[in-house]
């Protein structure tokens, strides 16, 4: 059963309960509320404490009304609770101050001030007063309730002058200094707030926030700082009080008519519209010279540079913005970066023409000198767009211009040659002597032999390798090896371990070693070989062997026999195969217009047979390290295809593709197939390589097959990331669409069927076939077109692909059906094959007289 | 961020002008005060001080197919003098 308890926990009081909620309300500045709720318990339970609740609230309230700015209402409600409440009297007295203070009444505020015997906790609660309260400078600099030279007075004069000098003028910082208002004055935070105005207009925004973070939060100062903050950082405004808001917006300029204007105009330029563009340059325009005056110019570059690409005709876009833009260093810059950015080759030349206007501008303008590294970048800039532009349209331009003026120099824009020179001469920076060495290279119109720039290159950085390797290469591929190698010195002092340089050391010394033999000089040879036997990279690899292999020649062209067998007998010993000694030795002897052979396919073991593949293949790793063509006799090549079709051999994946790319250089793509077939088997690692070779290897009438094994290993080094392999693909000629993009099922399926295919393609057995796989080639004939209902001109010629028209000819009279037919086939052939009409009917044996040789047009 | 823009120079500022601006940037934000911004303009003045990089900068230059409305990003507002009227009605709050 439910017993009471003997001891109940007290209930907290009503009061208490009513008093917290009341302060709380106050506290989350809910005064209203409050004050009703206070009302309620005070009429509820009337005492001295409730009294005070009531008060506290009026009070609350009253002063979120002088917040507001409702002065009237708050001095209104004051003189009520005073009149209701005695008991309330300072409180109430101090806040109906306040509000005189607000309105500019500040006597009653002050007047105590001149009471000498003021204490200084009244003191300093109205110097608080005044510094929270007091909005009206002027009415405080002549308040008649303090004496003329009072501090406050001569404070606020002075301020009130600064504020209205801040407010309507560029003031410097060091008229602001202000000494009349001291460190410790209420008016302090004025001063601060008045320097923060003074930056804000001279935009030293940063002093600006330093200024604003010295006014104390609670000061009447204070209320200007967010909207000074707001047009300081360009924040937003939503949060701010509507006088605020007001203040804000007259500040700082409202562009929102140009902004709208701005974007119809980018619409109008999408949509490649020329009235509306038009339109929206004129209203855009109006808007700017309005609104933004000083972006005016900047904006009408713009504008008229668009309008050019958009060609619009300048006769109606310039009268639209109001005349042309200034044309300076800027607008020619943006015109040239804006013909440049079409990606038009047809503009390039233009372009260049502007950035010489450029350069001039930017010289007159003080922007850089015309002989600084500025100007020399320019150039090189102009001749790399000129690169671009296709030879017969730059000689055009050139052409046209030298009908103005026959002097190259003053259209030099148009020439890269020139301008490559003007960079280098400025600023001989190897960059821009790669690039001219680059292009001389390349092109047809060089003046300059790519040599001499190389050599200008070594003058101007004779640390660079580039040019030196250039020089070398050269020489060597003149046969000027004495010359390469003084070049190679060279290279060597500046970076002996580079590739390039530690491999020319021995191939120049080899070729040299070949043509002092080749010009019968065998003590020369000798000398040059001895040199090589000391270099340590001789001792790589199968280098051994050929120069093993010249030894012998050199004996074998001095006659020693003995000489010459020792040699031989080296070369197998070091290649380990009959058959690769006589590779090196007749492919050496060959080089060197010597006859030399040390045996045939028919001498060879079974086991060297076995072998001979392998041999062949070492044999090419050798040539490629020495920089030596290698292409043994299709003898060899039939013996070594038999023999790694018949026996089931044990080959790297590195011989297997050298033995598949000696095949293709020997014209033999049936053992470059097989090899790519052995090599398709061996896996993943070099699939993409042999699905290139494979392609190689295919006839040209398997085009398809042989554009889908190039797409797929473009597919598969992509993935592999192999940029060398891409190239080496690209490279090689396609048929049909030419379309090497692959799905990756398709990707799939060539890998497979491929695997499986071993055998090189014939007529009769082509191996996969992979039609479905290659786009459809839609024929553009006027016929098909009509099918596919696309539109035709009804005027557009026949298709001459297309012959059944002469199927449905009227027959001429008197000519037998059969003859007509085989004369219209025929004639359809001729067409095909191109042939003139005379020569069709020569031909056939009708032709008239026959034309002299020279004649035929 | 464009170096000239940073350094608060215009385009065609000569070297010297270039050097007194970061000069006087640095005053503004010493590397001990304001890290980030003495990056931003020490970054802005080795961009600007090599005339190679400064060249080809210069080339650059602004995009001119950007759209025409974002010249307005990035202008500075127009600061209007309004007189001590409409301050003082904020302080007022009416």
């Amino acid at each position: 059963m439910f017993r009471k308890p003997d001891k109940m926990p007290k209930p907290e009081s009503l009061d208490a309960v009513g008093e917290s909620s009341v302060r709380q309300l106050i506290a989350q500045g809910k005064h209203k509320v409050a004050l009703e709720r206070a009302k309620q318990i005070h009429k509820a339970s009337a005492s001295p404490a409730t009294e005070a609740l009531v008060v506290d609230a009026y009070a609350a309230r009253i002063r979120a009304l002088l917040d507001h700015g409702l002065l009237v209402e708050a001095k209104a409600l004051s003189d009520l609770v005073r009149e209701r409440y005695p008991s309330a009297g300072a409180s109430i007295d101090q806040l109906r101050t306040s509000a005189e203070a607000r309105q500019g009444n500040l006597d009653a505020l002050l007047r105590p001030l001149n009471d000498p015997a003021i204490s200084l906790e009244q003191r300093t609660s109205i110097e608080e007063a005044v510094g929270r309260e007091v909005t009206d400078l002027a009415a405080l600099a002549e308040c008649p309730a303090l004496g003329a030279g009072h501090p406050l007075r001569t404070g606020a004069r002075a301020l009130h002058k600064a504020f209205e000098a801040v407010t309507s003028q560029l003031v410097p910082e060091d008229a602001l200094v202000l000494p009349e208002v001291s460190r410790r004055s209420p008016l302090a935070p004025w001063k601060m707030l008045i320097r923060a105005i003074g930056c804000f207009y001279r935009r030293e925004d940063e002093a600006c926030r330093r200024y604003l973070e010295a006014v104390p939060p609670g000061s009447a100062a204070s209320r200007l700082a967010p909207a000074l903050l707001a047009m300081a950082d360009g924040g937003s405004r939503n949060s701010l009080p509507h006088e605020a808001a007001v203040l804000v917006s007259g500040v700082t300029q409202e562009r929102a008519g140009l902004r709208a204007a701005l974007q119809e105009l980018d619409r109008a330029f999408a949509a490649d519209d020329e009235r509306r563009i038009l339109k929206g340059i004129r209203n855009a325009a109006a808007e700017c010279r309005l609104h933004c005056p000083a972006l005016l110019e900047k904006l009408k570059g713009y504008m008229t540079v668009r309008a050019v690409i958009a060609d619009i005709d300048s006769d109606h876009a310039l009268p639209a913005m109001g005349g042309h833009p200034r044309k300076d260093a800027q607008f020619h810059r943006l015109f040239a970066r804006a013909l440049e950015a079409t990606s038009d080759s047809k503009h390039y030349t233009f372009a260049c023409a502007i950035w010489a206007a450029f350069l001039e501008k930017a010289k007159d303008e003080g922007w850089f000198t015309g002989h600084g590294p500025e100007a020399a970048m320019l150039y090189i800039r102009m001749a790399e767009l000129l690169r671009v532009v296709p030879g017969h349209l730059l000689e055009m331009s050139q052409a046209s211009a030298r009908k103005e003026i026959d002097d190259p120099e003053a259209f030099y824009y148009l020439y890269p040659e020139l301008l490559y020179e003007r960079a280098c001469a400025i600023d001989p920076h190897s960059e821009h002597f790669s690039k001219w060495l680059e292009w001389a290279s390349t092109n047809r119109l060089a003046a300059s032999s790519p040599e001499k720039i190389a050599e200008m290159w070594h003058a101007a950085c004779p640390q660079d390798l580039a040019p030196l390797l250039h020089l070398m290469t050269s020489a060597e591929r003149r046969k000027s090896f004495h010359k390469a190698i003084a070049i190679l010195d060279k290279a060597e002092a500046i970076d002996a371990v580079h590739p390039a340089v530690r491999r020319a050391r021995l191939r120049l010394m080899f070729a040299n070693a070949v043509r002092q033999l080749k010009q019968r000089k065998p003590r020369l040879a000798e000398r040059t070989l001895l040199v090589i036997q000391g270099l340590p990279q001789v001792r790589q690899g199968d280098r051994r062997a050929f120069l093993a292999a010249l030894r012998g020649i050199c004996s074998a062209i001095y006659g020693s026999t003995k000489a010459t067998e020792a040699a031989v007998e080296k070369l197998t010993r070091l290649l380990d195969s009959a058959a690769a000694a006589n590779f090196v030795i007749a492919g050496a002897a060959s080089a060197c217009n010597y006859q030399f052979s040390v045996c045939s396919p028919a001498d060879l073991s079974e086991k060297e047979l076995a072998a001979l593949p392998a041999a062949i293949a070492r044999v090419c790793a050798l040539a490629e390290d020495i920089g030596w063509t290698f292409t043994p006799r299709r003898g060899w090549l039939e013996v070594a295809a038999r023999s790694l079709r018949e026996r089931r051999l044990e080959l790297s994946s590195g011989q297997l593709r050298l033995l598949a790319k000696v095949a293709l250089r020997a014209e033999y793509p049936e053992m470059a197939y097989m090899a790519s077939a052995a090599g398709l088997a061996l896996g993943l690692a070099d699939e993409a390589r042999f699905l290139l070779l494979r392609a190689q290897a295919l006839p040209e009438w398997l085009w398809n097959r042989r554009n889908r094994c190039i797409a797929a290993a473009i597919s598969l080094a992509r993935s592999a990331k192999d940029s060398t392999l891409i190239a080496e693909a690209r490279n090689l000629p396609t048929s049909g669409s030419g379309e090497l993009s692959i799905e990756p099922d398709e990707l799939e399926e060539v890998r497979r069927r491929e695997r499986a295919a071993n055998v090189y393609p014939t007529r009769q057995d082509p191996g996969p076939i992979y039609s479905s796989m290659e786009p459809e080639e839609l024929c553009d004939c006027p016929a098909c077109r009509r099918e596919r209902g696309e539109p035709v001109d009804e005027d557009e010629e026949p298709d001459l692909g297309d012959l059944s028209f002469l199927d449905n000819m009227p027959l001429p009279e008197g000519v037998p059906p059969v003859i007509a037919r085989a004369l219209v086939e025929e004639i359809k052939q001729s067409i095909l094959r191109g042939e003139s009409p005379d020569e069709l009917l020569d031909r056939l044996g009708v032709g008239g007289k026959k034309r002299r040789k020279g004649k035929r047009r | 961020m464009n170096p000239w823009e940073a350094l608060g120079i215009p385009e065609d500022a000569s070297e010297e002008q270039i050097r007194a601006a970061y000069l006087g940037k640095v005053k503004e934000f010493p590397p001990e005060r304001a890290p980030e911004e003495f990056e931003k303009v020490r970054d802005a003045y080795d961009s600007l001080r090599d005339p190679r990089r400064r060249g080809r900068l210069v080339l650059l230059g602004p995009d001119p197919t950007t759209p025409l409305v974002s010249l307005l990003d990035g202008l500075p507002g127009e600061r209007k003098f309004v007189g001590p009227k409409p301050w003082l009605k904020v302080l007022n709050g009416r």
